[in-house]
């Protein structure tokens, strides 16, 4: 019975809209709008797999680039095994905040054999923008001596000391070609000292490690400066005072800020003794160092198969590490992303209504 | 070609067939229109409804099942229901037609005679003015303010200085005297008012 009332007649023409809507394509008597979930096909597993692996990935590859550690300097020590090392500038350290120019160049442009007084002037003071960052640097040296020099170039390594204002700390030898050294430096002169020491023989292993402590030391004198300020204002109360237990309050109060003061004072002059004095360690020997173990690769030399399941048990867990990490970067993205992107569909979907 | 299909046949095929639910509405939607221009006496109203009741069929139509009352007595559950919700929140809700992408369309002038038409509300006011001149007084002012004026029974109360309990006694006795009077003329007006 078709109707004679219009309304009724838009309604009609309305559901049949919605009835071909759901004809065409909708299976689902839910009305015209999709599902909100479907049962996954073969298509979309294969869609779904592959962002997958392709997230894993990008996790492990943001993972793996990570900053691992907050060390400002760590220049990491170059293990050489003859002279072919030295011979390539790239192979002897080189610490980030020494100015360029400075002790280094001499010891790479002239190899072993240039002496210590062709350095002359280029061992001039750090520039001045060294200066202003507090940095607690330490170094090490290896020598192969040639033979009957060691007594000879154990003594030049104490000068070398001297000249540049340090001292020796420790000395220790084994028989009587070889020995150890630690020197004190002052920092002004340490890559002076350094490339000097490393002139006297065949240097066989060599690092210098730095580290920033100029945001602890900045952080350390505001923390003064505020105590200070706080005795200041805590002396004027204590002389307003009038009674015995407001007296006696601020005087404990006072007390309390004086031992910060000196505690804080007391961790300045250390961090100000870590950073002008720098420690040279060096090891001399006439004898050639024993080979280093890690310079074999086991499992060429003796293949194992309990080693090749522990290396690949550590290279998984390592990648595993990796992903999480880079999953802790991803996640507060991807959760930012989704809350986005529920705002606009709800937006989207409250104007549609709204039309 | 003429249906042959019971509502009950319509509803079933329609879940594969969607047109299919099309016929039933064409069957059913004027007698849908007038229950509710009856129960609520407000063409706007009984035409939101009709289309709000229909939208929730289709949009429910897979969970229908044959059980042998026919298909319209599914249909006009649903439109009990509605009535049930407008009745309680004075308003039509528009979530079925939303979910399904229907616009919610305003009457027209026309709409509004031919609804009035279809319903033939005069023989229902004539009964209506009578009835209500029976009443007692007291319960024809209750009717007034909690039917006309929409108010609540709290403020009723308050209105004709009774308690609530005695303000909805007035109100129901009012109701159910009218629907007599009604009954009695072969018309009927529903007393859903609570």
């Amino acid at each position: 019975m078709d109707s004679t009332i219009p309304y009724l007649q838009r309604l009609e023409a309305d559901l049949e809209l919605v009835a071909k809507d759901a004809a065409a394509g909708r299976s689902s008597p839910r009305g015209p709008k999709a599902p909100r979930w479907r049962r996954p096909t073969s298509r979309s597993w294969k869609a779904w797999t592959g962002a997958a692996a392709a997230l894993l990935v990008l996790a492990w590859g943001i993972g793996s680039f990570s900053p691992a550690e907050e060390k400002f300097n760590q220049v990491g020590s170059a293990v050489s095994g003859g002279e072919a090392d030295l011979a390539d500038p790239a192979a002897a350290p080189a610490p980030a905040d020494v100015p360029a120019g400075l002790a280094y160049e001499p010891w790479t442009r002239n190899g072993v054999d240039a002496s210590v007084e062709d350095l002359g002037g280029a061992t001039a003071s750090p520039a001045a923008g060294v200066d202003i960052a507090k940095i607690d640097r330490d170094g090490s040296l290896t020598l192969k001596l040639e033979e009957g020099e060691f007594k000879r170039t154990f003594t030049e390594v104490i000068l070398i000391a001297d000249e540049n204002g340090g001292m020796l700390l420790v000395s220790q030898t084994q028989g009587p070609d070889s020995g150890t050294l630690t020197l004190r430096i002052p920092a002004e002169n340490f890559d002076r000292a350094f490339a000097a020491v490393s002139q006297l023989g065949a240097v066989r292993e060599s690092s210098i490690t730095g580290k920033d402590v100029t945001a602890q030391y900045l952080d350390l004198e505001a923390h003064l400066r505020i105590a200070k300020g706080r005795r200041a204002v805590l002396f004027g109360l204590y002389e307003q005072a009038d009674t015995i237990p407001e007296t006696l309050s601020i005087y404990n109060e006072l007390e309390q800020v004086q031992l910060q003061i000196e505690g804080i004072e007391g961790d300045l002059r250390y961090l100000d003794a870590q950073t002008s004095i720098s420690t040279l360690k060096v090891t001399m020997s006439e004898r050639e160092p024993e080979p280093v173990a890690q310079q074999q690769d086991p499992d060429v030399e003796n293949p194992s198969l309990a080693r090749a399941w522990d290396r690949a048990v550590q290279g998984f867990l390592g990648v595993v590490a990796a992903v999480v990490v880079g999953l802790g970067y991803l996640v507060p993205v991807a959760i930012l992303a989704a809350i986005g992107l529920s705002i606009f569909m709800l937006s989207r979907r409250l104007r549609r209504g709204a039309s | 070609m003429p249906e042959d299909r019971t509502d009950a046949e319509l509803l079933l095929a329609s879940r594969a067939e969607p047109a299919a639910f099309v016929e039933l509405y064409r069957r059913h939607a004027e007698d849908l229109l007038r229950f509710f221009a009856r129960r609520t006496l407000d063409p706007e109203a009984a035409a939101e409804l009709t289309a709000e009741t229909f939208a929730e069929a289709f949009a429910s139509r897979a969970r229908y099942e044959d059980t042998g009352a026919g298909g319209v007595a599914w249909i006009y559950g649903i439109a009990k229901h509605r009535l049930g919700r407008y009745f309680r929140a004075g308003t039509v809700e528009a979530t079925a037609r939303k979910r399904l992408g229907m616009p919610v369309r305003a009457l027209e002038a026309e709409d509004y005679e031919r609804i009035e038409e279809l319903v033939d509300l005069a023989p229902v006011r004539e009964a209506l003015a009578e009835a209500l001149e029976g009443l007692a007084e007291d319960q024809r002012e209750a009717l007034r303010l909690r039917v006309i004026d929409g108010l609540s029974y709290a403020e009723v109360a308050r209105r004709l200085s009774c308690g609530e309990v005695a303000a909805r006694q007035r109100v129901s006795r009012g109701l159910r005297r009218l629907g007599l009077v009604l009954q009695e003329r072969g018309l009927t007006l529903a007393a859903e008012v609570e």
